[in-house]
C-alpha cells in the first residue's frame, strides 16, 4: 500500500460561470473522472495541449481548489474530504513548483522570509536551527546565503525558481507536483532547473508529477507520462512505449507534431 | 526622483501647521475662545460710540467677533485641537471597522461581505450626511455633555460611513488574493489569518496610508456640512424666546470648534459674513492639507520599492525580535522613526481631550491643629502655616512685606461649654445648641429664672424698667432692624437688671455660633421660633443658662497674597479667591488642606496670565469678625483691576450633598465674572450637582443681594463682582470636594485666560 505515494479515482471539476446576473450559467468540465496512481519514488508526466485541465488537476491535487467528484488519496489517506484546517497537516507531504511568472513568490517578502515561513509552519528544525538550515535549502537548490536579504525581483527568473524548489522541498515533501516549472525560463537555465530536480529527486527519494508541454522534458524526467485532451486523460503509459507506440489517436498527433 | 513631490510638501507645512495650533493654541490665540463681550466703546473722533457684537475685524478681533463677541480668531485656534481630532478619530474609527471586515470578506466570508455591499448600498442612495443629520438632531444626541457627545459623534460618523472605505478595501483585498503568490502561501499551509497579516496587509499599507488621510479629510467636510445644519458637539440647543408657544432656539456651543461657528453664524452670513468666512476656510484648508498629504504620499509610496515593509510585518505579527533581522541600519532608524511618530499621534489623540483637573488634596501630610478659630494660638499657627505654604508657592504680599494683615476683633470668648435648659411640669428639657439656640453675648455665666415675654411691649417708649428686673426678656427680632434690636439690648441691660435677654430667630437665621462678644453680665440668646413658641405658652417657665467661655485675642489675621500674572497685556488684572481657615473640627481640617492643595494647582496651572489673588480669611465662623470686612474697608489691589472675586469661603465639608451658589452679583455688564458664573453654572449642572440659589434680596426693583453680609462686602463696598460658591450638608451627603475642585479649576482656567 504505502508504496503508492498518490492515488486518484475519478476526480473531476467543473466551474460554473456567469458573465453577468442576466446571462446563462455555463459549465466549464475541466477535469472529467480522471484516475491514476503515482508509486512512490517515481515520476509521472502529465501532457496535453493548453487548456486540457492540467493546472486544474495540479490544484486540485493540493486542494488549492475543492473537487466537484472523486477521489484523492495521499499515502493511503483520503484528503478529499478534509477541512482546510485538518488538510494543513498534509500539506508538508506535498508540494507545488509554479510556473514562474512575475509574483508567484510574494515581492515584499525577502528570500529568507520565504524560506523560514515552510520551516516555521511544519516546525521541520527547532528554533535555532532554522537559519541554518536556510541556509542549507539554499546551497542545496545551487544558490549562495547573500541572496537571502534580496527581495525576489532583485534575483533572475532562475533563481526565483531555485527558491521555490528549496520551498516545496522544505516541508520536508515527498510528493512534489512541478505546473510547467521551466516554460518560462531561458533554455540555458531550464537545463540546470531540470537537472536539479532530478538531483533532488535522487537525493531525497521524491515523488514527481510532471505537467508540461514539452515532450523533450517528459522524456527527461518522467518514467509514466499520462496525456490530456480536454479533461480526461486518454492514455497513461511508461515512458518509451507512449513515444514509441501511442494507442490514442490524440495522443498518437501529440507526440508526432513534437517528433517533426 | 528628480521632480519634486510638491503636493506632499505643502501637505506636511499645512499638517504640520496644524499640529502645532492643536499643541500651543495659546501661543497662537490672542483672547480666550471662552470670553464673551456684548458691547465695547469706542473712542470715535473724541466721542465715545458704543458698539455691538458682532464686531467686524480690526485691531481688538483681527477676524472679527460672533455674535456673542468672541474673537473669531481665537476660536478657531482653540478649536482646531477637538475638530480635527473629530475627524482622525472619525477615520480610526472607519479603519477598526472597514479593514477587518473588508479582509474577511476578501477571504470568502459571505456575511462580512454583503454586510460591506448593504451598508454601502444604503448610505449611498441615503446619503449619510442626511442619517448623521437625522440621528444626532435627536434630543437624546443634542442635550450630552461633551465627552460623551464627542463619543456619539464618531459613532454615528463611522457607522455611517465605514462601508463605503469597506468596500474601497474589499476589492483590493480581493485583487491581492488572486494574486499567485497567495496560493503559494496557501499551498505551504499558511493560515488565512497569517496571510491576511503577513502577505495582504502590507501590500495594502501603502494605500490604507494614504486612505487614512483621505479619509481625515473627508471627515472634516462632513464635519462641516453638518455645522451648517446646526449639528455639532455640545450643542446647548439653549431657548431663545418661547412667547407665543412657539420654541425658537439657538444653537450655541461654548466649546470651541469650528462646525459649531458655522451655524450659529448662518443667519449672520449677510451682516458679518467674517462669522462664515472664515472658520469655513478653516475647514478648507485643513481638509486641502490632508489631500495634499494623502496624495503626496501616494507619489511617494508608489515610488519606492521599500524595506519599511519587513519590519512593519515583524511588528504586526508581534515578533520583537525585530531588531535582529538582516534590515539595514538606515530603515531599521527610519521605521522606528515612523513608529514613535505614530505611537505619539495616538497617545496625543487619545489625551487630546484630557487636561488633568484633579486637586489630589488628600494626599497632603501635614499636621494642622484640630480646631482653627479667629483669635486662638492654633489661628496664628495656621495663619503662618498658610504664609509659609504661599511663599513655597511663589506668591508674594500686596503690602508692606508681610502676607499676615492683621485686624481688630475687639474683645470677644470662644465658648467652650454651654448650656440651656427649660424646666416645665413634665420635667427638665436640654435644649439643642445649633437648633434650639445659641449665644450671641455671653461670658462665664450660671443663671436661671423666669421669662419676661416683651414681644408685645412698646420697647421704644419703655415706661418702667422694674418689670424686667432678674427676668430673662423675649424679644421678637422680626419687627425690628438690627439696630434698633441693638439699641434695646443696651438700655434694657443697663437700666434693669436682666437674667439675660432672648431674641426670637428670624426666619432662616442661622442659630449656631461658637465665639461670642464679651459680656460677663449679660447674655444674649438666640432661641428658634418653636422655643420662642413654648415660652410664650408657659409663663412660669424656669429657664436655666450655663456656659464657660474662654477669652480670645483681639487680633484676627488675614493671609493674602498675590500670584502675579505673565501677560504683557492682563497681567495686573486679577482674580480674587477667597477661602477660609477657620474649622471647629477635623472636616474642617480637611477643607484647610484641600483649599491649600486648590491654591498650589491654580498657580501651577500652565496658561496663568492674569494675576490671582488668594485671600485666606480668618473669622469666617462669626459673621461679625469675618475676615472679609477688614479686607473689603481698604482692599490692598486696584479693584478696577480685579476682574472677579470668587467666594469660596462657605465651602466648609469634605462631603455634601448640595451646593450653594450665586451669580447674582457678578452681572452681564461685569462679563468676565459674567461668564465664569454662567460656566460653573453649566458645569454644575452638567455633573449633575444639586443646586441650592443663595436667597437674595430684592431691592429698589432693581438689585439682587445675598442676605448675609459678609457675602456682599466686596461687591457692595467696591463694586467687585461675585461668585459664590459653597457646600451644604443634607441627609445624602453623596459629592466629594475633589469632584468639586476640580469643576473650580477647570471653570477658572477655562475662563482665565
Ligand atoms: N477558476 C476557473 N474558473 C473558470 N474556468 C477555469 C478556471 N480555471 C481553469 N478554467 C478553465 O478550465 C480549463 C482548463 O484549464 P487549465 O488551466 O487547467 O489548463 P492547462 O492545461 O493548465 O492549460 P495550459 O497548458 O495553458 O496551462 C480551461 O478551459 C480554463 O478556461
Ligand atoms: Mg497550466
Amino acid at each position: 500500500m504505502s508504496d503508492i505515494a498518490l492515488k486518484v479515482v475519478d476526480l473531476s471539476k467543473h466551474f460554473v460561470i456567469r458573465n453577468n446576473v442576466f446571462s446563462k450559467k455555463k459549465i466549464i468540465h475541466a477535469v472529467r473522472k480522471i484516475s491514476f496512481e503515482v508509486k512512490s519514488g517515481e515520476s509521472l508526466g502529465l501532457i496535453g495541449e493548453s487548456g486540457s485541465g492540467k493546472t486544474t488537476v495540479a490544484n486540485l491535487l493540493l486542494k488549492l481548489i475543492e473537487p466537484s467528484e472523486g477521489r484523492i488519496e495521499l499515502f493511503g489517506k483520503d484528503i478529499t474530504q478534509l477541512s482546510e484546517e485538518s488538510m494543513r497537516i498534509y500539506r508538508g507531504d506535498i508540494q507545488i513548483i509554479f510556473q514562474y511568472t512575475h509574483a508567484v513568490l510574494d515581492p515584499k517578502m525577502t528570500i529568507s522570509e520565504l524560506l523560514r515561513e515552510p520551516l516555521e509552519i511544519h516546525q521541520v528544525v527547532a528554533k535555532y536551527q532554522i537559519d541554518n538550515e536556510v541556509d542549507r535549502l539554499l546551497e542545496l537548490v545551487g544558490l549562495s546565503k547573500s541572496e537571502k536579504n534580496k527581495f525576489p525581483s532583485q534575483l533572475s527568473g532562475g533563481q526565483n525558481q531555485r527558491i521555490l524548489i528549496a520551498r516545496a522541498i522544505a516541508t520536508r515533501a515527498r510528493v512534489i507536483v512541478c505546473d510547467e516549472p521551466v516554460s518560462a525560463l531561458d533554455v540555458s537555465v531550464q537545463g540546470q532547473i531540470l537537472n536539479l530536480l532530478l538531483k533532488l529527486k535522487e537525493e531525497l527519494n521524491l515523488t514527481y508529477v510532471f505537467i508540461t508541454h514539452d515532450l523533450n522534458v517528459v522524456k527527461h524526467m518522467c518514467n509514466r507520462i499520462a496525456v490530456m485532451y480536454q479533461g480526461e486523460i486518454v492514455e497513461i503509459e511508461n515512458t518509451e512505449k507512449m513515444l514509441s507506440d501511442p494507442q490514442n489517436p490524440y495522443a498518437q498527433k501529440l507526440i508526432k507534431s513534437f517528433l517533426t | 526622483m528628480n521632480r519634486r513631490n510638491v503636493p506632499l510638501i505643502f501637505g506636511i507645512v499645512i499638517l504640520l501647521l496644524v499640529l502645532l495650533v492643536m499643541l500651543f493654541p495659546e501661543m497662537f490665540a490672542s483672547h480666550s475662545p471662552y470670553t464673551i463681550q456684548h458691547i465695547r466703546f469706542l473712542h470715535d473722533e473724541g466721542r465715545l460710540s458704543v458698539e455691538r457684537a458682532p464686531f467686524s475685524p480690526d485691531d481688538g478681533f483681527l477676524l472679527g467677533s460672533d455674535h456673542l463677541g468672541r474673537d473669531i480668531y481665537s476660536y478657531i485656534i482653540y478649536g482646531t485641537r477637538l475638530t480635527i481630532s473629530l475627524g482622525v478619530l472619525i477615520a480610526l474609527g472607519q479603519f477598526l471597522i472597514a479593514v477587518p471586515m473588508a479582509l474577511y470578506a476578501g477571504f470568502g466570508s459571505r456575511i462580512a461581505k454583503s454586510v460591506i455591499q448593504q451598508f454601502n448600498v444604503i448610505f449611498s442612495a441615503i446619503p449619510a450626511l442626511l442619517i448623521a443629520i437625522i440621528i444626532l438632531k435627536l434630543d437624546y444626541f443634542v442635550g450630552l455633555e461633551k465627552q460623551k457627545s464627542i463619543m456619539s459623534f464618531i459613532l454615528v460618523l463611522t457607522a455611517v460611513s465605514w462601508a463605503r472605505l469597506g468596500n474601497l478595501v474589499m476589492e483590493r483585498v480581493e485583487t491581492i488574493l488572486t494574486q499567485p503568490f497567495i496560493k503559494g502561501e496557501v499551498a505551504i499551509g499558511k493560515k488565512h489569518f497569517r496571510i491576511a497579516i503577513e502577505n495582504v496587509i502590507p501590500h495594502l499599507a501603502p494605500e490604507l496610508i494614504v486612505l487614512f488621510f483621505m479619509e481625515i479629510a473627508r471627515n472634516l467636510s462632513t464635519l462641516m456640512q453638518l455645522g451648517i445644519f446646526s449639528v455639532f458637539i455640545g450643542n446647548l440647543g439653549l431657548i431663545n424666546d418661547a412667547t407665543s408657544g412657539v420654541q425658537i432656539n439657538t444653537d450655541i456651543s461654548f466649546e470651541p470648534e469650528w462646525a459649531s461657528m458655522l451655524s450659529t453664524s448662518r443667519t449672520l452670513i449677510t451682516i458679518a459674513p467674517w462669522t462664515v468666512i472664515y472658520p469655513a476656510l478653516a475647514f478648507f484648508i485643513s481638509v486641502l492639507g490632508f489631500n495634499l498629504f494623502g496624495e503626496g504620499l501616494r507619489t511617494l509610496m508608489q515610488k519606492k520599492e521599500s524595506r519599511s515593509v519587513l519590519a512593519f510585518r515583524k511588528i504586526i505579527t508581534l515578533d520583537f525580535k525585530y531588531f535582529c533581522v538582516n534590515v539595514d541600519k538606515r530603515s531599521k532608524f527610519k521605521i522606528t522613526l515612523w513608529i514613535a511618530l505614530f505611537a505619539l499621534i495616538i497617545g496625543f489623540f487619545s489625551f487630546i481631550n484630557y487636561k488633568d483637573y484633579s486637586i489630589g488634596y488628600a494626599s497632603v501630610r501635614v499636621d494642622l491643629p484640630e480646631t482653627t478659630v479667629i483669635g486662638t494660638e492654633e489661628a496664628l499657627f495656621s495663619a503662618g502655616f498658610i504664609a509659609d505654604y504661599m511663599t513655597r508657592l511663589g506668591i508674594v504680599p500686596l503690602r508692606n512685606d508681610s502676607l499676615l494683615m492683621p485686624f481688630d476683633i475687639g474683645q470677644s470668648f470662644l465658648i467652650e461649654e454651654q448650656m440651656m435648659t427649660l424646666s416645665m411640669e413634665s420635667g427638665i428639657h436640654n435644649l439643642n445648641q445649633g437648633t434650639d439656640y445659641a449665644f450671641l453675648t455671653s461670658g462665664n455665666i450660671s443663671e436661671s429664672g423666669v421669662v419676661y415675654d416683651a414681644t408685645k411691649d412698646d420697647l421704644f417708649n419703655i415706661s418702667s424698667f422694674d418689670r424686667f428686673a432678674d427676668k430673662f426678656i423675649l424679644i421678637e427680632q422680626l419687627y425690628y432692624s438690627d439696630s434698633a434690636i441693638r439699641h434695646f439690648i443696651e438700655t434694657i441691660t443697663v437700666n434693669a437688671g436682666v437674667k439675660g435677654i432672648i431674641l426670637v430667630a428670624r426666619a432662616n437665621q442661622v442659630i449656631q455660633n461658637h465665639i461670642v462678644d464679651a459680656d460677663e453680665d449679660n447674655a444674649v440668646i438666640v432661641v428658634s421660633q418653636e422655643v420662642s413658641q413654648v415660652l410664650k405658652e408657659n409663663p412660669d417657665l424656669v429657664i436655666a443658662v450655663h456656659t464657660t467661655v474662654k477669652p480670645l485675642t483681639s487680633n484676627g489675621y488675614n493671609v493674602v497674597g498675590i500670584h502675579r500674572g505673565t501677560d504683557p497685556h492682563i497681567g495686573d488684572e486679577a482674580i480674587v479667591v477667597g477661602m477660609n481657615y477657620n474649622y471647629l473640627n477635623q472636616e474642617g481640617g480637611e477643607v484647610l488642606k484641600f483649599n491649600l492643595k486648590l491654591m498650589e494647582r491654580l498657580c501651577q496651572m500652565a496658561d496663568q496670565k492674569r494675576a490671582i489673588i488668594f485671600l485666606f480669611l480668618d473669622g469666617t465662623i462669626n459673621e461679625n469678625q469675618h475676615g472679609i470686612h477688614y479686607i473689603a474697608q481698604d482692599f490692598p489691589y486696584s479693584p478696577q483691576k480685579i476682574q472677579v472675586y470668587i467666594d469660596l469661603t462657605s465651602i466648609t465639608h469634605e462631603r455634601f450633598g448640595e451646593i450653594e451658589f450665586s451669580t447674582a452679583q457678578a452681572p452681564p455688564t461685569r462679563q468676565f465674572a459674567w461668564s465664569l458664573g454662567r460656566l460653573f453654572d453649566s458645569k454644575l449642572n452638567q455633573k449633575g450637582y444639586p443646586i441650592q440659589l443663595l436667597e437674595t434680596n430684592y431691592i429698589d426693583g432693581s438689585y439682587y443681594f445675598t442676605k448675609s453680609e459678609s457675602d456682599n462686602a466686596l461687591f457692595w463696598n467696591r463694586g467687585i463682582p461675585t461668585v459664590i460658591l459653597g457646600t451644604v450638608k443634607t441627609d445624602n451627603n453623596i459629592w466629594d470636594l475633589e469632584t468639586l475642585g476640580s469643576i473650580v479649576l477647570e471653570v477658572i482656567n477655562k475662563n482665565n485666560y
